[in-house]
This record gives structure tokens, sequence and C-alpha cells, in this order.
């Protein structure tokens, strides 16, 4: 068997050691690889924009801990678009997990003066996924009682001005899917759908293509997929974060799966080659 | 008295209900509905008997999701993977992530090695419950594939990030895979990585392809005098959109 | 067969009803109701969450009980599961040590499994993404530009990708994913109606 008929069946550990170095390595030593704004994440970033000062949004915190590399980038750049504007943010999250990644990404808001009660509020996990979520939206009070440090829900002034989900500005979920939690579906059908509030998406990468359909229909707003769209908000909002250094890695990552694909066909055509002639002959 | 731009969606539903529900009526007065065949379907007495065969489990996971339709669809084929199983003694390790899915995971196959006679044959520790969390699950899952080395492995349900995990680990330890999820984001990772797939929808024909249930059967041919007027409204919508009239778009909206 | 199939359903009918209904219609003890029952959903999720654990307790202690040495990853099990049970209980879970379980090993663990997806994809596209008919070819084209489109290395060095894969996502993919966007919907419908009507029998364990 030729080097090139090896290429159809190289063994799997070659790959596994050349993807975990081509991941490593510009991880340690970035690329600095510039990112281009895509049309949804623009609209993300213009629909916010468009919003009035001291808007109160809601946010989803609808992932666990395997998608935090690509979701909490998102919350964090789009928290410090947020705090230009002076935008308040209430968070809930339909995983267990889910209220302290809320609790690392509001630091942001913290840390540019925010406060808590007032300006944004985490208010934990609720159990029973988009039946709760339906109700949450009716009447908030009648699912949280009290938030995720345990503050009298109806004590926090933010909590006073929100009676229903329509008092809410924006929505948007941070989701991985039909996981368990509250997807993109079910958010739609309770925010948008069912009391006109305005949503964004925000979902890892591979939800990207099930998201779509969505944006052009113009039931949402805008839609950030994946550590790119993170990265490209990081750009928007001047900053360079974990996701735009995670670029670089994710590039050599994909570049290197193409390259495999590409030498398994190689390898295929010339197998297939050397057995025709060999039939001819 | 109704909710604001939600009554054209009312009708729609009535209407959607009493199609599927005259169908239903039809198949169980007797009509004769037929449904192709689908090789994920079949493939799976060819897995429940390699797995006897080779004398090692078989393995069944509904997959992540809570109950939902594509859940209770998985559960269909568990209640007949389960019976069979029974019927050849072979072993079945069931794994579930959902602890709601999971009580009716287990009722639904208790009565499945009931209905083949060998109640005493059902293991409740062979119905697993892994956890909540999606990478624990995902994490147990290939746990029990390697440890227990098994034949075939049974994949039907709700899947996320978690299924081409599962779908490698039983590639690596040999399995005949099949898989089926209507997430339709995940079916390319199974179509990468597993023997047969279930595409989409083919799995609400679960009952129907199984226990040829006719309730089921009526309901498939509903769906699919549903998805006829469905595409007639698109072509109808995108050649009035077209020529410039609003007046389909505005109708949906009322 | 009173209290395992009739009861049963006819919970169901009440309470998929009443959603049906609340959903589309302003009728104040209706939508109460329904409110009502939505809250009760939290409470039974919860409970089967116990159920849940009673069983991954049963199934390792017994693992154990066979061979403790052999299957020392249930004693980890075991005592993990208590202390986080026992932190979370006594501490709280915004507590500082179950915020070290938490960042420690649950995000870790949890973030390494999903790495794995990042080798998982490439072996399963290297075996699957073969030019063997005119169709996989085009399966295999689109899938290298829309990877390469997605990242800035890849723009270097296709600098259409970016535009071709926003093409391919919000025209292609939009059109098939709708498809079946739609297809599972009134698959969910029927199911649904199965359900509450008590025609799908396996949903309540009884033939």
């Amino acid at each position: 068997m030729g080097i090139l008929e090896k290429l159809q069946n190289l063994d799997k550990r070659v790959f596994y050691l050349l993807m975990a170095l081509a991941i490593a390595i510009p991880t340690i030593w970035p690329l600095g690889l510039e990112v281009s704004i895509t049309p949804p994440v623009r609209k993300t970033y213009e629909f916010v924009e468009s919003l009035p000062a001291g808007s109160v949004v809601l946010i989803g915190f609808d992932y666990e801990p395997g998608d935090e590399i690509e979701l909490s980038p998102q919350a964090k750049a789009l928290f410090r678009q947020f705090a230009a504007k002076r935008i308040k943010v209430v968070t809930v999250a339909s995983f267990p997990v889910g209220p302290m990644f809320a609790d690392e990404c509001l630091r942001v808001l913290k840390d540019l003066g925010y406060e808590y009660g007032l300006d944004y509020v985490n208010l934990g996990y609720y159990a029973g996924g988009e039946s709760t979520l339906a109700a949450f939206a009716k009447d908030p009070s009648s699912i949280f009682t009290k938030d995720w440090y345990g503050n009298d829900v109806s004590s926090l002034p933010l909590m006073q001005q929100i009676k229903s989900m329509a008092d809410f500005s924006m929505a948007m979920t941070l989701n991985d899917g039909p996981t368990g939690g509250t997807g993109t579906h079910e958010w739609v059908r309770q925010s948008v759908m069912a009391h006109g509030t305005p949503f964004v998406i925000g979902c890892t990468g591979v939800l990207a293509a099930n998201n779509m359909p969505y944006l052009d229909a113009g039931q949402v707003r805008g839609v950030l997929s994946g550590l790119r769209a993170a990265a490209e908000y990081e750009k928007l909002v001047g900053i360079k974060g974990d996701a735009t250094r995670g670029m670089d890695a994710q590039s050599m990552g994909h570049v290197l799966i193409v390259l495999f694909v590409l030498l398994g066909n190689v390898g295929m055509v010339f197998a297939r080659r050397r057995s025709n002639g060999g039939e001819k002959r | 008295m109704f909710v604001a731009k939600r009554i054209f969606d009312f009708f729609a539903l009535m209407v959607a209900c009493g199609l599927i529900g005259w169908w239903i009526r039809q198949a169980m007065r007797g009509a004769n509905i037929r449904i192709r065949p689908i090789a994920g379907f079949d493939a799976i007495d060819e897995a429940i008997g390699r797995a006897t065969e080779m004398g090692k489990p078989l393995h069944f996971t509904p997959g992540f999701g809570g109950l939902v339709a594509a859940t209770f669809a998985g559960l269909e084929a568990l209640s007949y993977i389960a019976r069979k199983a029974a019927e050849y003694d072979a072993r079945l390790i069931v794994t579930v992530s959902q602890p709601e899915t999971y009580a009716v995971t287990e009722q639904v196959e208790r009565q499945a090695y009931l209905e083949a006679g060998k109640a005493d044959s059902f293991r409740p520790e062979d119905c697993r419950f892994i956890s909540p969390d999606q990478w624990a699950y995902a994490s147990g899952v290939v746990g029990v594939l390697m440890r227990e080395k098994v034949a075939s492995n049974i994949m039907i349900g709700q899947f996320a990030a978690e299924s081409l995990i599962l779908a490698e680990a039983g590639n690596t330890v040999g399995a005949i895979q099949i898989a089926g999820t209507t997430n339709a984001y995940q079916i390319p990772f199974f179509v990468a990585a597993c023997d047969y797939v279930i595409l989409g929808d083919e799995m609400f024909a679960a009952g129907a392809h199984f226990a040829d249930n006719k309730a089921h059967l009526g309901s498939l041919r509903g769906e699919d005098f549903i998805k006829a007027i469905c595409i007639g409204l698109i072509i109808v919508g995108a050649v009035l959109t077209t020529f410039g009239s609003n007046f389909l778009t505005n109708l949906l909206a009322k | 067969m009173f209290f395992k199939r009739s009861v049963p359903v006819t919970i169901a009918f009440v309470c998929g009803v009443l959603q049906v209904l609340d959903y589309f219609f302003k009728w104040g003890i209706v939508n109460k109701a329904a409110q009502e029952t939505r809250a009760w959903v939290a409470l039974v999720a919860v409970f089967a969450l116990g159920l849940g654990a009673v069983n991954v307790l049963r199934v390792h202690l017994r693992r154990v009980q066979q061979n403790p040495v052999k299957n020392a990853t249930s004693v980890l099990l075991l005592i993990t599961f208590l202390v986080t049970i026992f932190i979370g209980l006594t501490a709280g879970q915004s507590s500082k040590p179950y915020k070290f379980i938490f960042d420690y090993i649950i995000v870790p663990t949890g973030s390494a499994i999903f790495s794995l997806l990042a080798f998982y994809i490439g072996t399963a596209a290297y075996r699957a993404f073969r030019a063997r008919t005119l169709e996989a070819g085009i399966l295999l084209v689109t899938g290298c530009i829309v990877m390469l489109g997605k990242v800035p290395l890849g723009e270097k060095i296709l600098p259409f990708a970016p535009k071709w894969t926003t093409w391919i996502m919000q025209v292609l993919n939009v059109g098939g994913q709708r498809g079946v966007m739609i297809a599972g919907a009134i698959g969910f419908i029927a199911v649904s109606l199965r359900i509450i009507t008590g025609l799908d029998r396996h949903t309540y364990g009884v033939e």
C-alpha cells in the first residue's frame, strides 16, 4: 500500500495529536488574527444601541460548563455595551449551574459601577423548563420569591418595576440547545410570541444553522453564534477578551480538519485509480 | 376574548387537530394506511440479534431531552426493543439523563418485560439515571459503552452536542449503531458516525412501525395532509409576496 | 386500571387543554388555572430529580457491594455525590466551598468533555466526508467552505469564504431547516394530541 492510499486510513491518534498541538500552540502564542463583522452580529449590536438608556433586559443563562467557553464571552462583551448605555439586567437560568455563570459574568457590570438590586439582579435557577418560563413571563413573582443570594425579590427596587415579560425592553437566551433547559424555541414562544418582547439569541456555534430561520423571518433582532460571534462583539465594543484569543486556536483546528478531509479524499482518488488500472490490466 | 395576533394560530391548530383526529378515527375504523420501510427501524432487529449472538449487552438511550415529543418517540422504540430483548434473553442497558424521563423510561421498560412474559428478567439497575448535566451524562454513557463492551448501541430521542461523543464511543467499541433525532443540526454527526440514521420526523413513525398502532398510522396520515397544506401556503405566499401582495402575511399575523 | 390509566389521562387532558386555552384566550379563571398548573411542573420536576438521585445511589451502592476495588469509580462517585449534597444543603449554593467545587471540578471536567468534540468531529469527518458520489462531493465542498468561512485564518486562505458561508447558512441552510422545523412541529402537535387523549399508551406505561 502506497503513502497516498494510506492517507485513507490514518490512525486516529495521529489526528488527535495534531489537533491538540493545533489548539495548544496558538493558545499559548496567539497569532492575533483579525475577525470581520458578520451581519447577524452587527444586527444584534445595532439593536442594543437602539434601546433607550436605562432600559431593563432579561438574560437567560441556559447553558452548562461545557459551553461556557463559547457563551460567557458573548455575555461579557454584551454587558460592556449595556454598561455604556446604563441598561439594567435581570438574569434567570434553566440549569442549576446557570446562576453561577450569571454571577461571574455580572461581575463585569459590578466592576463598571453597577449596584446590585438597583441596576442588576440574578434571580437564579428555575426547574420545569418552558412551562415555568411561561409562568415567569406572566408573573415573575409567582416563580421567584428569593433571588440567587437569598434576598426577597419584592425588596429589590429593580424587580418592583417588572410585572411581566412585557416590561423588558429585550429578552435574550444564551443557550446550548435542547439539552434539558429552555432553548431558543421555548424562549421565542414565551417572549416575542407571547408578550411581544424583542428577542435576541446567543447560542453555541453548532446551533447557528438551527437559529438562522428566526432571524430571516424577523422574529428575532439578532443572533450571536459561537466563539466567533463573541470575538466579533469584543471587536465592536473595543476589547480583546477570551473570544478574540480563542479564535486563533479555532482557526487552526478548522484548517486542520479541512486538511485531513482533503487528504482522505486524495487518498481515495489514488486508490480508486490504482484499482481501476489493475482491473484494466 | 382572543389574545391579540393569535386568531389565525388558533384556527390553524384546530384544523391540524381536526385532520389528525379525523384520520385517527378513519384508521381505527379500518382504513388501509401503510408507511414506507424505514431502514433504521428495520435494523433494530439486527442489532438485538447481534447482541444476543455475541452474548454482549445492548444499549439504548432516549437522549438528553426531558419529556418532549422526540423522547416519547424514542420510548416507543424502547418498548419494542425491551420486549424483543426480553424474548431473546439479551441484556438491555438503558441510560437516561433527565429525572422526569427516567421515571417514565423505567415504567415503559418494566411494562415491556411484563408483556413479553418475563417480568422477573427486568433488572432495575440496568435502567440507569446518569445525570441531568449534559457532559456528566455524556461521560456516564461513554463509560457504560466502554465498560460493558456493548454489541449494539441504539440512540433514539432528543440529542444535542453530546451526540457525536456517544456515537464515536460506540464506534470505538465496534458496536452496530442506530441513531435518530429531530435535531437537524445533530443529524450530520450521526450520519458520520453511525450505521443507520432515522432522519428527523421519521422518528414519529416508531409506534406505527413497531406496533402497527392504528392511532399512530392515522396521525401520520393526518400529518401528511397538514404538510401538504403548509407546502401550498408557502408556494402561494412566495408568489403573492413576489407580486407585491401582503395578503397572506397579514392573514398569518392576525 | 382506573388509577393507572383513566386518572392520568384525565389529568393530562385537563392540563394540556388548559395550556392551549390560556395561550389563545383571555379568560380570567382559565388563565389563572393554567398559571397554577405550570407552577406545579417545577414541583414535579424536583420530585423526579429525587427519584433519579435514589437510582444513582442504588446502582452504585450495588456496584460497590459487589467489588469495591474493581468499582473504585463508583466509590468516588458516591463520595463526591454526598459531599456536594452536604455542602449545598448546609453552606448553600452561593457559598465559597460550593463555588470551589463548581469552579475547579464541574467547569473544568465539563469543558474537557465538550472539548473532545474537536477531536471526534475531525475523525468522524475524515471517515465520512468522501466524495464517492456527486451529492457527497457537493457536501464536501460546502462543508469545507463553511469551516473556512467561520474562522479568520480561513478568510486568509479563501477570501470569498465568509461571504459564501453567510449565503450558504442564510439561504440553503435556512430553506432546509425550515422544512425540518415545520415537519417537526406538526409531529409535535400529533404526539401531544395523542398524549392528552390517552392514545399514546406508552406515555402512561400501560397497555
